[in-house]
């Protein structure tokens, strides 16, 4: 390996606990190949600090493939790095020069509390899908497949919203910490499809309420979120959630 | 049915409250746009600018409606968007050091808070000015035209634009407005839920050419009696 490397210098968000006070604490990274992932330059930053004897930067990370939804951090203001459409795992160091300063910040959100350094707690994703993003009615066995008949357009957009990891940069990126894009994404994926159908109007209201029980913020239209969507979903679904929830608000069910 | 679900719960949701603000909205919209209708007549000379202020006070009750209609919209609107701005500065309240704005929107989006408040400001001097001021007395009588007698509503308003503050006040409080409108309609229909995706361009090109309108159009009324004024000698045409 003779190829050339690279040195930056890292300012990274440094918190012990959720309630401590964080503080900027500024690191260099020597020597470090450009093809590397994000997340690899800071396992590597984290190896030299263990020699060292210091604290490892604690940062979430499982897949390492742009899938999972676990990995994320705001590299110089931006949800996921510099990359559009892009988790932080599928961010490579040659996407920065060398000599760069990089900010690292966690996910910031009063509903997403910081657990340790980069580490913020999601939960309360979890807990809006809880309320109402699944399907509880029985739908049989796999019918034949031109039995159910769903439009292309639907289908697509199904697909589309489905697509969403639960990564939280939606929130993280939007000035009002809104969790708009990842409901709305989780409510028309289901709501497009006939198994989803049956429970819709049920499903739109019980997300929302938790979504506003999480303490998110509401949607002002920045589009920052749909920006920052590593899997690139559309503001258009925010669009359809609240006509979901206004025909929910009149239905009878 | 869990109390969840009870009428309240449902109305009390972010997305009412968001709805609420944009068809408040929309509402101060359509007003805005018959009142920029109107206030055009300026450039058709004393007789029907006055005539169309007499037409409106001759409405009655129904002007009357009207007013405690806006009134109403007008509160709602500041009320509910107050609300929402409290609860989205609480869901935020650690700032990032690093800030990148990536979304579509700019400017205005980001100032509508801004904007909001210089309108609201306006809307009190503005009340002020003209709404509640004597249309028939002195402040409406220009001089060297109609032989020194009252023109009215269209002298008060007339008079008003010679000071240079106050024009400058009138066409920035219109940017303003300009400014809001195109960040509000834009967006409104994302809040009422019937915008698709392929139809946003178009609905922010409306926005921004209706808000270009607005300030416009808003704007010369002041700066046309400024420069008849001090440019061209003064009287009305």
């Amino acid at each position: 390996m003779s190829e050339k490397t690279m040195n930056l210098t890292l300012k990274v968000w440094r918190q012990e606990g959720p309630h401590v006070k964080g503080r900027f604490e500024t690191y260099a990274a020597e020597n470090i190949s450009p093809d590397m992932s994000f997340l690899e330059m800071l396992d590597v930053v984290n190896t030299r600090l263990e020699q060292a004897g210091e604290e490892p930067i604690a940062f979430d990370s499982d897949c390492r493939e742009g899938i999972c939804g676990t990995c994320g951090a705001v590299v110089n203001g931006r949800a996921h790095g510099p990359l559009s459409a892009t988790t932080l795992c599928q961010v490579h160091m040659r996407h920065f020069n060398d000599g760069d300063t990089i900010v690292i910040e966690p996910f910031r959100a009063e509903a997403f509390p910081i657990v340790k350094d980069l580490v913020v707690d999601r939960s309360a994703l979890d807990r809006i899908i809880s309320a109402g993003g699944y399907i509880s009615v029985r739908t049989g066995e796999a019918p034949e497949a031109h039995a159910v008949p769903v439009s292309k357009r639907a289908a697509e957009e199904a697909m589309d919203a489905a697509a969403c990891i639960g990564c939280g940069a939606c929130v993280a990126a939007c000035p009002n910490a809104s969790a708009s894009l990842f409901t709305a994404a989780k409510i028309i994926q289901l709501a497009k499809l006939p198994q989803g159908n049956i429970e819709r109007r049920r499903r739109a209201i019980a997300m929302i309420q938790q979504m506003d029980k999480e303490g998110f913020g509401s949607c002002s239209k920045h589009y920052q979120c749909e920006a920052a969507c590593p899997k690139g979903i559309k503001v258009s679904f925010i669009t359809a959630m609240k006509s979901e929830y206004f025909k929910a608000l009149v239905s009878k069910d | 049915m869990s109390d969840e679900f009870s009428l309240r719960n449902r109305l009390s949701s972010t997305v009412v409250k968001e709805l609420t603000v944009g068809l408040t909205g929309l509402m101060l919209v359509l007003f805005v746009g018959a009142h920029l209708a109107g206030n055009i007549l300026i450039y058709a000379g004393p007789a029907s600018y006055n005539a169309y202020a007499a037409k409106l006070q001759a409405m009655g009750p129904l002007l009357w409606f009207m007013r405690l209609g806006l009134l109403a919209a007008f509160v709602t609107h500041i009320g509910m968007a107050i609300n929402l701005d409290i609860v989205n500065r609480q869901a935020r309240a650690n700032r990032y050091a690093v800030n990148t704005y990536l979304g579509r929107k700019t400017v205005a989006t980001r100032t509508m808070l801004a904007s909001g408040i210089i309108i609201f400001l306006f809307v009190l001097v503005h009340l002020y000015d003209f709404a509640l001021s004597d249309k028939t007395g002195p402040a409406s009588i220009v001089p060297g035209a109609n032989n020194n007698q009252s023109l009215g509503l269209f002298g008060l308003v007339w008079n008003s634009f010679r000071d240079p503050v106050r024009v400058l006040f009138y066409v920035t409080a219109s940017c303003a407005v300009g400014f809001h409108l195109s960040h509000a309609v834009a967006s409104v229909w994302v809040t009422v839920g019937v915008l698709r995706d392929e139809d946003t361009p178009v609905a922010d090109l409306v926005a921004r050419l209706l808000g270009l309108a607005v300030a416009v159009g808003f704007s010369s009324i002041p700066i046309y009696v400024f420069v008849q004024i001090h440019f061209f000698g003064g009287g009305p045409t």
